[in-house]
């Protein structure tokens, strides 16, 4: 019996013990490891064996080598929501994580980064970053977070369906649709020609919402207004909404042009276009997904978005690499030096050269397209991009005129690029998503009392409830 | 009990209790009390009162998702209550090839739940390719929009969730119409009653606090369903299936508003404690009669 009561207390006192150390949870970084060197760690790391890993885990060796007073930690975490809040809360993000420029608000509201501005002007980067991220990586004159990739929404097409369509030209390069209408002549020739649906609108998950806030911004939409007092006031109650609105709408009821679904996850509407089954859609110039579903490369095609009839605007968005709150100057230094040596830095060496390379190498190994291009996170006509620029024709494994119409819009300055709503995006592009449910629902849907009413209740229920 | 005694029962309960605390006492405490806090991502920083509460409240599709919330208990207690103990009655009654309707009705519980969803979001699939639009042609009519309808949208996750989630409650019946003495049923069939008079007169009345049990299980799991809308219909279309459940996963995990988030919990929380009260105070009920 003696025994077993020393088995209990002891079983009970490391639970205590256990407890107490999961309750406490730590936001300042360990910084040093048992040699003094500054330790950062770092999250993306695979989780499973294959070609990355063994270039990250050689690259790993190789900064250690140059920076003896460095060491990186790997870290499997990859951003999501769901565990993102705990992690933070417990102390238990990597050092340097990544994540996509919608969630900088969510980092920054909570605090779970550490000021980098310093860390920026000490490694040489102040005033380097494109002036159109500067507002967006900032808050409150804090530099929130380092971008490493800045892309232009623009429109995926099927160079098959196009094809057999007729709707390319001379020498074989798919024709630009330039406006919203003259997109859905094409949708209805893919119709007519092919039986395949001419275009696709996803409209679950804020999908919809997000990916369809170009074409109304092209109505000449503008969602809210920063008001004096720094309050915000939904603006969408308008006009141009409900054209905008209407286009949609009249895919469906009136041209029959997309299908018979008002429910359209992200996923369906990939693996639709990826299928042949569909011409056009919305997309990020990412396009792994798609040969996931075994879409063959030679079909995919890659266009620019096209104008409404106020303004031909695109979305921007891109990954960032965050440094995480409570981390020291040391480690900061570190974690801008790890970037550089991924290849996502500024500077251009023989040694971020080939790790650029290697870089390039390990998407095509991956089974990635290589050939998209994206925006430069750098500002000016430096060396970085020009080097970003011989590597991707360099490794391009897709057919130059598949992508010729997006990559030539990025140069093409009659184009805007605009960064999504500064505040409740999520909550905007869920109502978004609403409304083209509704209206791919029922076709007698009252539109303009449905937006007046979606204006208000985003009004209500987030505008007015901004901490 | 003599104090050395006393010392060792809550010696040997005191791991169960410390665990109980951790992961069930202190979070749900800790959730009711953050609702009452200003929340920067999991830490509270100034206490607010219920102003969350207000937020929350005040949303103008609180009371349509509370509404959608008690449709989805109302269909589950109409198509999901009485389905297992009608199949697991009409199993008992078979004399051949129990064992194959058995464990064959069994299978969709072992199934993983996210491929039963999937299965089902195929089944229901607006597009002709949908299983259940393919029958509709045989018939030559047209295809149907099934989870696209949102004046039925909630009937059809009913559906999807009661073929899931009814061969459990069934095996549960089951064992308990096998605990019924068999001299019961034999008096019953002397006097001359019928498969539906031995029902109605034996087997119902000796089952009657489990069924009640589970009803009230029932209600209160089905009061916070959240999986089958975010899967089946991300909560649409137009917010017709969404349910408190998902609008807690949608404030805590993708709006960030963990305030608003354990606000709800709460509230469904407090809704909840009535039925979870009746359910003790049957459960206790029950125990006494086995």
């Amino acid at each position: 019996m003696k025994a077993m009561k020393r088995v209990l207390t002891s079983v009970m006192a490391c639970l205590m013990l256990a407890a107490a150390a999961g309750c406490t949870p730590s936001n300042t970084a360990n910084d040093k490891d048992e040699q003094g060197r500054t330790v950062i760690s770092v999250g993306n790391w695979p989780a499973t064996e294959g070609e990355y890993l063994t270039r990250i885990t050689k690259q790993k060796a190789e900064f250690e080598e140059a920076n003896p007073d460095m060491a990186i930690e790997p870290d499997t975490w990859t951003f999501d929501l769901q565990s993102f809040y705990s992690k933070a809360a417990g102390g238990q993000l990597p050092g340097l994580y990544y994540a996509n420029f919608t969630e900088i608000e969510k980092i920054a509201a909570g605090g779970y980064y550490t000021d980098i501005t310093d860390g920026i002007e000490r490694a040489g980067y102040k005033d380097a970053f494109d002036p159109r991220l500067v507002d967006l990586i900032t808050y409150d004159g804090e530099m929130v977070t380092f971008p490493t990739d800045f892309y232009a929404t623009g429109m995926s097409y099927n160079v098959d369906l196009f094809e057999k369509a007729g709707l390319v030209d001379e020498n074989g390069v798919a024709l630009q649709p330039k406006t919203w209408d003259e997109l859905l002549e094409f949708a209805k020739t893919i119709k007519e020609k092919t039986g395949k649906n001419g275009f696709i609108v996803p409209t679950t998950n804020n999908y919809g919402g997000w990916l369809s806030t170009p074409l109304m911004w092209s109505y000449g939409v503008e969602f809210m207004k920063k008001n004096d007092d720094g309050s915000y006031t939904a603006t969408f109650d308008s006009p141009e909404m409900i054209a905008a609105l209407e286009w949609i709408r009249d895919l469906k009821w009136k041209h029959h042009v997309i299908g018979d679904e008002a429910l359209v996850t992200p996923d369906d509407s990939r693996r639709q276009f990826a299928l042949g089954n569909v011409g056009m859609m919305m997309n990020l110039p990412k396009y792994k997904t798609l040969l996931n579903y075994e879409m063959p490369l030679e079909h995919i095609g890659a266009m620019a978005v096209p104008a409404g009839p106020k303004r031909h605007v695109t979305l921007t968005g891109g990954y960032c690499a965050t440094v995480k709150e409570g981390s020291t100057e040391d480690q900061i230094d570190a974690a801008i030096k790890w970037l550089e040596k991924t290849g996502d830095g500024g500077k251009v060496t023989e040694q971020s050269k080939k790790d650029m390379e290697a870089s390039f190498q390990n998407t095509l190994n991956n089974g990635d397209v290589v050939g998209l291009l994206g925006l430069s996170v750098f500002a000016g006509d430096n060396e970085y991009r020009k080097l970003q620029l011989e590597l991707t024709e360099k490794y391009r494994n897709i057919d130059a005129k598949q992508v010729k119409l997006y990559n030539d819009s990025l140069n093409d300055e009659s184009i805007e690029l605009q960064p999504e709503v500064p505040v409740c995006a999520q909550e905007l592009y869920g109502e978004i998503d609403k409304m083209i449910q509704q209206i791919l629902n029922d076709e007698n849907t009252d539109i303009a009392a449905m937006v007046k009413k979606a204006n208000s209740d985003f009004q209500a229920n987030y505008l007015n409830n901004l901490d | 009990m003599n104090k050395r005694k006393t010392f060792k029962v809550w010696l040997l309960l005191f791991p169960v209790v410390f665990l109980l605390y951790l992961f069930i006492w202190r979070p749900s405490v800790m959730g009711m009390v953050w609702s009452l806090f200003k929340m920067k991502g999991y830490t509270p920083t100034e206490f607010i009162g219920l102003e969350n509460y207000i937020r929350v409240v005040s949303n103008t599709e609180f009371l349509p998702i509370l509404w959608n919330t008690v449709q989805y208990v109302l269909w589950s207690i109409l198509i999901g209550f009485p389905l297992p103990i009608i199949v697991a009655f009409a199993i008992n009654e078979l004399v051949h090839a129990k064992n194959f309707f058995r464990n064959t009705i069994y299978l969709p519980a072992i199934m993983p739940g996210i491929t039963v969803m999937l299965l089902w979001y195929f089944i229901y699939s607006p597009t002709s390719t949908g299983l259940l639009n393919q029958i509709l042609a045989i018939f030559g009519a047209e295809p149907y929009g099934w989870l696209n309808d949102s004046n039925w949208v909630i009937l059809y996750i009913i559906i999807q969730k009661t073929w899931a989630g009814f061969p459990a409650s069934m095996f549960f019946y089951y064992t308990s119409i096998q605990n019924i003495p068999g001299d019961l049923y034999e008096a019953a069939t002397i006097d001359g009653a019928g498969f539906f008079r031995r029902l109605w007169n034996v087997a119902i009345p000796r089952m009657l606090p489990i069924i009640v049990l589970n009803l009230v299980r029932q209600i209160i799991a089905v009061f916070q369903v959240m999986q089958e809308p975010m899967v089946l219909t991300g909560g649409g279309p137009n917010n017709a299936s969404m349910s408190l459940g998902y609008q807690v996963y949608l404030y805590g995990f993708v709006q960030g508003r963990v305030g608003q988030a354990l606000s709800l919990g709460t509230i469904t929380f407090l809704i909840l404690i009535v039925a979870t009260l009746f359910y003790f105070k049957i459960e206790k009920k029950t125990t006494e009669n086995l």
